[in-house]
């Protein structure tokens, strides 16, 4: 928890919030595909599209998430798909509580990081011991 | 001028510290207001906290509203609304947060309009502080704030029956650091302009300075040889004590012939090469001065224990005359002469000082040059300042008449009757004289020197006019070779072509000179029966040479040798011996200083012609009108 604030928040909050969003998405990337090369990405919002397809030759973007090794969903509430999902809304992440690994987001000016513990179990993801204190049973 | 200047730099420095003191007093007085609202808003904070509490105790019933609302929606709906009347513009967020079986935080209820958080939703929060709010027990404010706002969280802290519960937590958040920020940032932005401003001037100041000084180093230094020159020296006469200096006139002797021998670049080069020497051998803090063309001032800082400055004058002079200069492997030899004042504060002033130091140098070439003649022997006299005497005394004397003559009467000692006067000048002054010693040195390089040459003559001519006696001048012979002084003895001269006989030129050997050009001119003067005599014969340069070339005829012999002859065998046998070499010749001989009767024996017996001196007759003025020496026996 303590990580969060005295990293993230100072990054975001410097301005250099584009920058330092991109290093939070590569290392959730890494951290759910830590031997990929290539990670396939669909996101159901534009916005994050064009992020994501800023993020270098290790993320690449494909048009269907039937294709994609990893989802961001920040709208897309029925999607049946058994990817790894990233949640940009506390909304989302208690839809696809089984497969979204993290949520993401902003609430009341702060930066939210939260990992579902079942979500991890299903893709078999390990978190070090500091992310662990981001681990919830329940969203 | 330099207080003007220190004032003024003081000043705006004064101005520079005032506005910086406004320009952080400022600052001071916009950060003890943010301080001051942040606890205004904490305190209502607080309020706002104890009364959220209390109403939840009131719509749950109970002492322990969490366990309630944790159970209730509808409770938590009402809490909601309840809270939702909190909501301002400063503060944005009123929720109330638990702690699950975890530890994580999760909303119970959340009030805010946006972001609301669901019943259960995880929120992150700055986990050790909370934590801290937790167990303590007592409100916590997290807090921050920068120049555009402060923002933060109030916890308070809801009990249960095992502790905190949950806190109601509030985030305010206002810009008004930012408001006050942009009322006061004009007033702080025309300080730093001002600050800047004074900070450039200052700058441009001290710049103006340093060009200045650096500058003045320039102008106050001889291209040539690294040495101050005048307009220092004038500086620092002005600012000077003369009681810590001793002061030292040095020239270069003959520096004029190396000049038109070897050509004007190896004068250049010895003046340099000289002044190097000089720096060599004194000390940093001793200043050395290119007062003319060959001529160089050095001060002495005056120090107990130090040298005595004849060690450091002899010490210069020796090692200038020990090491010749070499120009283009020549060697030239030089010498200089030195003029030491040891006390320069026995004089009126710093710039009288010098002037002895040039009498000195002067003394030190009229006997013989290559030498240090200091004033330590008059210095343990009291100064006569009444004799100090200026250019300018000499030109308004000029101007008013009273550059005259007096006439000393030269005696044939054979019948002891007088034949012939010797006019020696004088300046009148408030009923005393001066004497060519006072003033000579003074005007021997200036114009004066041919105005007042002139006015001996024309005095001297006017009188012969009045009397049928011949009458003996005197000349260097340095003035023949002189153009100025030549023309105006020949124009004297031929002004007076039937009186020039009567005239007798005497001249003084003070420099060994074989020209024949001073031959050429000494027979054009003899040309208008003007005789020539050679003064002080015996001492200084004698040069039989010329006594080839020219008719000399003639010869004073040194008064030195008159006065001791009564006394000194070797000066009597020198008399002897000059009257014998005159009488070969057939030059006549005149005996000066004749003191005394038995000087004048001495004289007369030893065959000189004609005798002169105070036991005879001493010298005195001729008015105007009057038929002159009718009353001399």
């Amino acid at each position: 928890m303590r990580l969060l604030w005295v990293v993230l928040l100072p990054i975001l909050l410097l301005g250099a919030t584009d920058r330092a969003e991109k290093q939070i998405y590569e290392s959730l990337i890494t951290l759910i595909y830590p031997q990929r090369e290539v990670v396939k990405v669909w996101s159901d919002d534009e916005n994050r599209r064009a992020f994501l397809a800023e993020m270098g030759p290790r993320v690449r973007l494909v048009e269907r998430p039937q294709m994609a090794d990893l989802v961001v969903l920040r709208h897309t509430e029925n999607l049946q798909i058994d990817r790894p999902i990233i949640a940009e809304r506390y909304g989302i992440l208690k839809r696809y509580r089984e497969r979204a690994v993290v949520g993401f987001y902003w609430k009341k000016g702060r930066p939210h990081l939260i990992f579902l513990e079942s979500a991890l179990r299903h893709f078999n993801i390990r978190l070090s011991d500091e992310l662990r204190a981001y681990v919830v049973k329940r969203p | 001028m330099k207080r003007v200047l220190i004032l003024f730099t003081l000043f705006l420095l004064s101005i520079f510290v005032a506005i910086f003191y406004l320009y952080h007093k400022m600052d001071v007085i916009h950060r003890k207001i943010s301080e001051n609202v942040e606890t205004l808003f904490i305190n209502e904070a607080g309020e706002f906290s104890r009364n959220v509490e209390g109403y939840l105790k009131r719509l749950t019933g109970s002492d322990y509203p969490v366990e309630k609302l944790m159970r209730n929606p509808n409770l938590r709906t009402l809490a909601e609304r309840a809270l939702g009347i909190i909501i301002t513009p400063t503060i944005k967020y009123v929720y109330i947060v638990y702690k699950d079986e975890d530890g994580h935080y999760r909303y119970l209820v959340d009030g805010s309009r946006e972001d609301r958080g669901e019943f259960g939703e995880p929120i992150n929060v700055d986990e050790p502080r909370w934590r801290a709010s937790f167990l303590s027990g007592k409100p916590t404010v997290l807090s921050q704030k920068n120049l555009e706002k402060i923002w933060g969280t109030y916890l308070y802290p809801l009990k249960g029956k095992k502790g905190t519960d949950a806190v109601v937590a509030i985030d305010f958040s206002m810009n008004l650091p930012r408001q006050i920020n942009g009322a006061s940032r004009p007033m702080q932005m025309v300080f730093l302009y001002i600050f800047v401003a004074i900070g450039l001037f200052i700058f441009l100041l001290a710049w103006q300075t340093f060009l200045l000084f650096k500058t003045r180093k320039i102008s106050m230094h001889d291209a040539l040889t690294g040495a101050y020159n005048r307009t220092f020296l004038q500086d620092f006469l002005n600012g000077m004590d003369p009681a810590r200096y001793h002061l030292l006139m040095i020239d270069l002797d003959h520096f004029k012939q190396i000049n038109d021998t070897y050509g004007h670049k190896a004068g250049d080069l010895i003046l340099k090469g000289f002044a190097e020497r000089v720096r060599r051998l004194i000390r940093n803090k001793d200043t050395l001065i290119r007062y003319g063309g060959e001529e160089f001032l050095i001060f002495l800082r005056r120090k107990d224990g130090d040298e005595v400055p004849e060690i450091v004058a002899e010490r210069i002079r020796t090692a200038v005359a020990d090491a010749p200069f070499f120009f283009e492997k020549e060697k030239i030899h030089l010498t200089v002469s030195v003029g030491l004042i040891e006390k320069p504060e026995r004089y009126k002033s710093p710039n009288l000082a010098v002037k002895a130091a040039d009498q000195m140098l002067y003394r030190a070439k009229r006997t013989g040059r290559n030498k240090v003649v200091s004033d330590r022997e008059e210095a343990t006299l009291p100064y006569d300042q009444e004799r100090e005497i200026t250019l300018y005394t000499v030109r308004h004397a000029l101007e008013e008449g009273r550059v005259v003559c007096h006439y000393q009467p030269i005696f044939d000692l054979r019948n002891g009757k007088p034949v012939k006067y010797e006019a020696l000048v004088r300046i009148v002054d408030r009923e005393r004289y001066y004497t060519p010693a006072d003033f000579l040195p003074l005007i021997a390089h200036t114009t004066l020197y041919a105005d007042v040459t002139k006015r001996v003559l024309q005095s001297v001519f006017n009188v012969m006019e009045r009397s049928d006696y011949a009458i003996s001048v005197n000349l260097e012979l340095t003035d023949i070779l002189d153009n100025k002084i030549y023309d105006i003895l020949i124009a004297q001269l031929k002004k007076n072509r039937a009186l020039a006989h009567r005239l007798i030129v005497e001249l003084l050997e003070n420099e060994p000179y074989d020209s024949d050009e001073l031959v050429r001119r000494l027979k054009e003067i003899r040309q208008f029966g003007t005789r020539i005599a050679l003064d002080d014969f015996g001492s200084g340069y004698a040069n039989f040479a010329l006594f080839q070339k020219i008719n000399i005829d003639i010869l004073k012999i040194d008064g030195s040798l008159v006065k001791s002859a009564s006394v000194d065998m070797k000066s009597y046998n020198i008399v002897i011996s000059i009257q014998q070499f005159a009488n070969r010749l057939g030059i006549e001989t005149v005996a000066e200083y004749i003191h005394d009767e038995a000087t004048l024996r001495i004289m007369r017996d030893a065959g000189v012609t004609f005798g002169q001196g105070h036991y005879l007759g001493a010298p005195f003025p001729v008015p105007d009108g009057e038929r002159p020496f009718l009353n001399i026996k």
